[in-house]
């Protein structure tokens, strides 16, 4: 073992290297001016940047994690006088905190009932949920645009939010815990005169939580990231998630690109930071063994 | 009895939503994969089918999804078992380690999709550097690039993800085993092979699953970096079903969405089939 230990440890520590840097670039280049991000990033000859490396007409990229002056003029903009893009930052909390609500409570209480449930063919439905589960959101579509029609909520978040609220991935992870829960806790509440409701009140639900948090990290990573059903649903630009409305800003606004993301990007790392030890359980569970 | 109502009570939200929101109107879509239009929804059998089956985008989107998954599945499976390997072989640092490389799954695509650009576009660092090492501009501007960019992109935000299944597969190897084996006097890669990749294989099946899985997710990276109408190279089958829906053609769509639930369908059930049959084998 011990031979091992110097090339994996540095395999790993560039690995990890290589899974932080884009952040670590995001970050250092939000304090950059606009029009240095411009003179380094664009394609374009300019005269800020005609000293740098060109070829065939084209103003190759100036690779720079050092500021030439550090300005928070990018965030000061974003926070003071960028109204469309707080919008559209408010859009996806508005996307993301009803499913994460609605998951949280729809999805212990389906998990739990399929434990408990004799019917012979539970098994069955449960099926129908992996298969779901498994689909590519291309093909889950689908279905929800047919539903969105018949409901007639196309042009409304709820056609988004719905589906993603039983998207049965919370039911799934819930339920693969609860395959561990000690049987005799449940017997014994039984015994003692507990119905089903109090049961779960009592006893699973306080024995859920890290599983709970598994999947709010995971949901969050994932809706927060929304971009598929936005292409689709949403029509209006303003009404768009800042997840989608990201790729724009490179084009169009790209000296506010990088305050933008990290602003964006903090939620997230904030999600992970509070959620990192539940996440290896949540991946852990999320893979089909049967 | 009165039990059994409550429990399916605590059941009918989530199912009435599954129901509702996908298994319901996943099956009326195959009513109009049948029909000719949404107007005069007249019967036409399998012809839907036949006509998605040899539309040329289509078909080129279907290869080169395929390519993509062929590239970037097993290629995300190597390296993350190696890592994992690696993470095993770690005395100390393990967990911040994993932390780290765990890092992109929460990073929301958009984020940093400039920084791809400032690396992989035409006038980005990699084809700076290759122009200054030499290279002609004819090929450093090559548009079959593009694929390998995104084969590349998909193993930074999911690598981490199979080497937390990898890791938690490894753990359940008693490593008794390996004293055993190393009693025996086998080196480190008769060990490897003897043990780690005979019990790692059921963990092997799920990391397969779930990598095709993933790997439709792309989408989100091609979308950011290229824009919906992206080069021929790279048009997958998230832009060929993105393109049905925006012009509201629900027999394509749906005769698509069919023949991909098809496809994918056989592929998962016979990795399924594969774990059961290995895992059956070994224990």
């Amino acid at each position: 073992m011990k031979t091992r230990h110097i090339p994996s440890m540095i395999c790993i520590m560039v690995s990890a290297a290589v899974a932080v840097f884009p952040i670590v670039f995001i970050f250092v280049n939000s304090f950059m001016s606009g029009s240095e991000i411009v003179s380094r990033y664009s394609a374009e000859i300019l005269p800020t940047n005609a000293d740098d490396f060109t070829s065939h007409g084209i103003h190759f990229v100036r690779f720079g994690l050092l500021p030439r002056e550090f300005t928070l003029n990018q965030y000061k903009q974003l926070l003071l006088q960028s109204p469309g893009y707080l919008r559209m930052f408010w859009n996806s909390v508005l996307l993301v905190v009803p499913v994460l609500i609605g998951q949280c409570v729809i999805a212990p209480l389906a998990a739990y009932a399929f434990e408990n449930i004799k019917w012979k063919y539970k098994e069955a439905i449960f099926f129908m949920y992996i298969i779901v589960m498994l689909m590519p959101t291309q093909i889950l579509l689908v279905p929800n645009f047919i539903v969105a029609g018949w409901l007639n909520i196309r042009e409304s978040y709820l056609a988004i939010i719905l589906p993603a609220l039983f998207h049965p991935l919370g039911v799934f992870l819930i339920r693969q815990q609860l395959k561990n829960f000690p049987k005799e806790c449940l017997e014994a509440a039984a015994l003692d005169g507990a119905g089903p409701w109090r049961t779960y009140w009592y006893i699973v639900r306080p024995n859920l939580k890290s599983v709970v948090a598994a999947l709010v990290v995971l949901l969050f990573a994932d809706n927060w990231n929304i971009v598929d059903q936005a292409v689709v649903f949403i029509k209006n630009t303003f009404d768009n998630p800042l997840s989608v409305y990201l790729g724009n800003v490179v084009t169009g606004d790209p000296g506010m690109f990088f305050a933008v993301s990290v602003f964006y990007l903090i939620p997230a790392l904030l999600v992970f930071l509070l959620g990192q030890d539940y996440l290896t359980e949540g991946i852990a569970l999320s893979s089909v063994k049967s | 009895m009165k039990k059994t109502k409550m429990y399916w009570l605590f059941l009918l939200p989530s199912l009435l939503g599954v129901l509702l929101f996908y298994a319901i109107p996943f099956l009326f879509s195959l009513y109009y994969a049948l029909v000719d239009n949404m107007g005069a929804q007249e019967f036409v059998g399998l012809q839907n089918f036949i006509d998605t089956l040899t539309n040329s985008l289509f078909q080129s989107a279907v290869l080169n999804t395929t390519i993509f998954i062929g590239l970037s599945v097993p290629l995300s499976m190597a390296l993350s078992l190696f890592l994992s390997l690696c993470l095993q072989g770690m005395k100390k640092g393990r967990v911040p380690a994993t932390m780290l490389m765990l890092l992109p799954l929460v990073v929301p695509s958009g984020t940093i999709v400039y920084f791809w650009k400032v690396l992989f576009d035409a006038n980005g660092l990699v084809q700076k550097c290759l122009l200054q090492m030499g290279f002609q501009h004819e090929v450093v501007a090559q548009n079959g690039w593009a694929m390998g960019v995104l084969v590349a992109v998909f193993l930074w935000k999911n690598v981490s993800y199979n080497i937390v299944l990898f890791w938690s597969g490894l753990n359940w190897i008693p490593k008794t085993y390996y004293e055993q084996m190393a009693l025996e006097g086998a080196g480190k890669w008769k060990q490897f092979t003897n043990v780690t990749w005979i019990y790692l294989s059921p963990t092997t099946f799920v990391v397969l699953l779930m990598s095709i899985v993933n790997s439709f997710k792309v989408f989100k990276e091609v979308y950011m970096l290229y824009g919906a109408y992206p080069s021929p190279d790279i048009y997958m089958l998230q832009h060929y079903m993105n393109n049905q829906f925006l012009s509201l053609n629900m027999q394509k769509l749906s005769s698509a969405a069919y023949i991909l639930f098809l496809v994918i369908g056989v592929v998962l059930l016979v990795v399924f089939y594969a774990q059961k049959r290995v895992t059956d084998a070994y224990q």
